[in-house]
């Protein structure tokens, strides 16, 4: 049956590549080429169908040999396999790429969307997802490290405060700070120290320490704090971490704040030239003037993940 | 060896093509009279064994067109035991002239030759 049913299909492919042949010639043909097929079982009744058939070649060029021989136009060849293999694999690649492409671009965008209003930055349509005011940063459904709290009432019995001032190294005048989660209110100072004013959910405080010559200040063990710094006039400060809000009020000072995940507000001083370097990397940024002065204060900014925003 | 030469040479497959083709057909008509009446596949094992491998997609074309020109007459038959019918082949009037100018012209062809192959020898 099977025999039969394969030998059928192949006469039948011929008979199609023919049809430029009369009906009665067609009909020779397909009857000849089926008796060479059962003569040659009979001769040898182990060969598979398969095999005689394929002996034959395909039909589509059988058909072109007869109709060679008799000078009619050949038909139009038939396509290989492996290409037939090789142009349907491609188009299949492509449209699983295309598929796969369309469904990370529907489900990530947009690519950045900031809410000043609600303190919120969500990057790749929400993947990561900044929000200030539920205290939160996360990746995917993963919180980053804990909680943190940009405007809660730090007014409440259970925060703790601690406050001071510290000289900072003559030579240097370098202050370093780092932290974890937090909001930092940053003026330039009246004096000649370093001042502090902080609140922290965490129980203990922190002091700053002298560490060759740079004054540093470590907040990074703290769960939540807000701090207004006072930073003396010429100096420079460094101001790291993650899960942020950082403010710079008219600094006359050195700025070099590295935020990954949050916003940098900065209200220039109108009398005061700046040589600004900001970059940011999925966020945005306000323009500000840059100036060539040597003598400029150094307004350098790297952020990850948020805004950087000029106040007036 | 001689396939060796001929894949040396650009068109040497073309050129093998060319002349199997007006080969294959002196042949085939040769074999048939030989035979006085054949089918298909007794004569692709007749080839066969003459050492000339002819495939069946190309015989049984080659067989219509000679019998569409004349130089065959074909007729079935059942075979009485096996029952598929079977389509015998015999020359011709037109087909036996036709092969004794073509045997003439190949042995004129072969004396050409094998003149030259000499005279070839013979210079060097």
């Amino acid at each position: 049956m099977k025999t039969n049913a394969q030998l059928e299909a192949y006469l039948s492919k011929l008979d199609r590549a023919l049809s430029s042949l009369p009906v009665s010639d067609r009909a020779e043909i397909l009857i000849e080429i089926k008796s060479h097929v059962l003569s040659a079982m009979e001769r040898d009744p182990h060969q598979s169908i398969g095999a005689l058939i394929a002996a034959l070649g395909e039909p589509e060029l059988v058909a072109n040999k007869y109709l060679m021989e008799r000078g009619n136009a050949p038909v139009k060849p038939p396509i290989s396999p492996v290409v037939k293999w090789l142009v349907m694999g491609f188009l299949g690649t492509l449209a699983l790429f295309l598929f796969f492409a369309g469904t990370l671009m529907w489900k990530f965008s947009p690519l950045l969307q900031v809410d000043e209003k609600n303190e919120r930055v969500r990057i790749l349509g929400g993947l990561i997802d900044v929000d200030g005011k539920a205290g939160q940063a996360k990746i995917g459904s993963s919180t980053l490290s804990g909680s943190f709290e940009l405007d809660a009432d730090w007014s409440d019995s259970e925060s703790v405060r601690f406050e001071g001032t510290n000289p900072v190294d003559p030579t240097k005048r370098a202050i370093d700070v780092r932290f974890t989660n937090g909001k930092f209110e940053v003026k330039t100072s009246e004096t000649e120290k370093f001042g502090w004013d902080c609140r922290s959910k965490a129980k203990g405080e922190t002091r700053p320490r002298l560490e060759a010559g740079v004054l540093l200040f470590d907040f990074s063990g703290m769960k939540g704090v807000r701090c207004d710094l006072s930073v003396p006039r010429e100096a420079s400060l460094l101001l790291k971490g993650t899960n942020g809000n950082l403010e710079i009020n008219e600094p006359e000072f050195h700025l070099d704040a590295r935020l990954v995940n949050g916003n940098i507000e900065i209200a220039p001083a109108d009398d005061e030239h700046y040589r600004v370097d900001l970059s940011v990397v999925n966020g945005s940024s306000d323009s500000f003037d840059s100036s060539d002065d040597p003598k400029a204060y150094r307004l350098t900014a790297q952020l990850t993940n948020g805004r950087i925003t000029k106040e007036k | 060896m001689l396939g060796t030469v001929f894949n040396m040479i650009p068109s040497g497959e073309n050129w093998k093509t060319q002349i199997r083709k007006g080969y294959i057909e002196l042949c085939v008509l040769l074999l048939i009279r030989a035979h006085t009446r054949i089918y298909g596949f007794d004569l692709i094992e007749k080839l066969s064994v003459s050492e000339l491998a002819v495939k069946e997609g190309t015989l049984y074309p080659l067989l219509s067109r000679m019998t569409t020109d004349g130089l065959l007459s074909a007729n079935w038959e059942m075979e009485a035991v096996k029952g598929h019918p079977r389509k015998f082949y015999s020359l011709t009037r037109a087909g036996n002239r036709a092969l004794d100018e073509m045997v003439g012209e190949f042995e004129r062809m072969v004396r050409t030759f094998e003149r030259l192959a000499q005279a070839e020898k013979g210079t060097k």
